[in-house]
């Protein structure tokens, strides 16, 4: 519940208040969403398995969010931006599909 | 997962103390690893400590974070569309600067090809000018021969004129001996004439000075060498058979001058000093040449 209202309440702020991304960081904004989206999602399939840990979902929130960033940032200052943020997304979509994959099993019970 | 295992490792089992991400495919790793082995971690940590009910409450530093994690979406998402139109509109202003560009080099396009045509025309009538030039160039030579403004060879005759021998001072060859003369031969067919060196023009005239001669403004002394172009077979005949050689020969005669005519062979006459026009200039209209040459022509 409490989430569920974060989330919302997260949104609905970005929404309103629509805040300015300074340039440079624009570049890290799509990569550092999909390491949260990553976090996220391993967060729910914790809880749905009744291991969640709020301080272990902090941690790897965050860190999660400025590693992806992290790399990508040292990608583009060795001239390889690119490549690595394409390692970067694909190890994180791999993970993100069989976290949801196994979310699934679970809320279908399948 | 096992079967990936299997398939990737058809051997005998592992050597059991090799950790997963050696004996396995990075891609089957990564996939089983898709849960932060923390969470494994803390929950066995939380089963040794003896508790063992499984967690399903949510604590409120979780909704912050879920709260971070909206915003960052959200932002990312707006940026994301509000980046798109600018840079859509960057792009419809590069089409546009394309398209004033190519209209700027189509307007170019047609410029060089009027440009082109007009070089082409231009070039067309250097090539007329230049043909009228040398024609124009081949006309003032043929009048620079014909009135003796420039220089030309040919056969013809030397005529050598000289008082008589025996003058007692009153018969020397004058100015009007010697027209007669040039008149004489003009007659007979006489094309160019120089007298002592000197080119008689349409503009020379003989005129006494002392017992000299002053012709074309130099001043000549006797024996009178004139030579003649023209046909050396015929001029003499003909300056004879004419009226006015016959005059010539009558007053030659008559003073006692001596008169000797020969072959020249081929001669090289010089061209005498074109005169310099003062108060004539060439008129603006096409017939500006002729006009100008007519006046050195009279």
């Amino acid at each position: 519940m409490i989430a569920a209202l974060g989330l919302l309440l997260g949104v609905v702020l970005g929404l309103i208040f629509t805040p300015d991304v300074p340039a440079g960081l624009d570049p890290y904004l799509p990569i550092a969403v999909v390491a949260a989206l990553d976090a996220v999602f391993g967060a729910l399939r914790a809880y749905l398995e009744g291991i969640f840990d709020d301080k272990v979902f902090v941690v790897s929130f965050f860190s999660n969010v400025v590693i992806a960033a992290a790399i990508v940032y040292l990608g583009d200052k060795l001239g390889v931006g690119g490549q690595l943020s394409t390692g970067v997304i694909v190890v994180l979509g791999i993970r993100i599909f069989s976290n949801v994959a196994q979310i699934r099993r679970y809320v279908f019970h399948a | 997962m096992a079967e990936v295992r299997t398939i990737r490792d058809p051997h005998a089992a592992p050597e059991p103390d090799l950790p997963d991400h050696v004996t396995q495919p990075l891609l089957a790793v990564i996939t089983q690893r898709s849960l932060d082995a923390d969470y494994e971690h803390v929950a066995a940590r939380r089963r040794a400590a003896g508790d063992s009910a499984p967690t399903y409450r949510v604590p409120r530093i979780a909704g912050l974070v879920l709260l971070v994690f909206g915003l960052l979406v959200t932002v990312a998402a707006v940026q994301t569309s509000r980046n798109a139109s600018a840079s859509d509109a960057s792009r419809e202003s590069l089409v546009e600067q394309i398209n004033l560009r190519r209209q700027g080099l189509s307007d170019l396009q047609a410029q060089l090809d009027r440009e082109g045509s007009r070089v082409v025309a231009l070039r067309a009538r250097t090539h007329d000018l230049a043909t009228e030039e040398r024609a124009a160039q081949s006309r003032l030579e043929r009048l620079g021969v014909r009135t003796g403004f420039g220089a030309v060879r040919g056969p013809g005759v030397e005529v050598t004129v000289n008082s008589a021998p025996d003058t007692a001072g009153g018969q020397l060859v004058q100015d009007a001996d010697l027209t007669l003369l040039t008149d004489a031969l003009w007659a007979a067919g006489a094309e160019a004439i120089s007298v002592n060196g000197q080119r008689l023009t349409v503009l020379s005239a003989f005129r006494n000075v002392g017992i000299g001669i002053l012709v074309n403004a130099q001043p000549i002394s006797p024996p009178y060498v004139l030579d003649v172009i023209g046909d050396p077979d015929t001029l003499p005949a003909n300056l004879l058979a004419s009226a006015v050689g016959g005059k010539w020969y009558a007053l030659k005669d008559t003073l006692g001058f001596r008169f000797d005519v020969r072959n020249g062979g081929t001669m090289s006459l010089p061209s005498a000093p074109a005169p310099r026009l003062r108060s004539a200039e060439v008129a603006p209209e096409d017939s500006g040449r002729r006009t100008q040459m007519g006046d050195s022509g009279t």
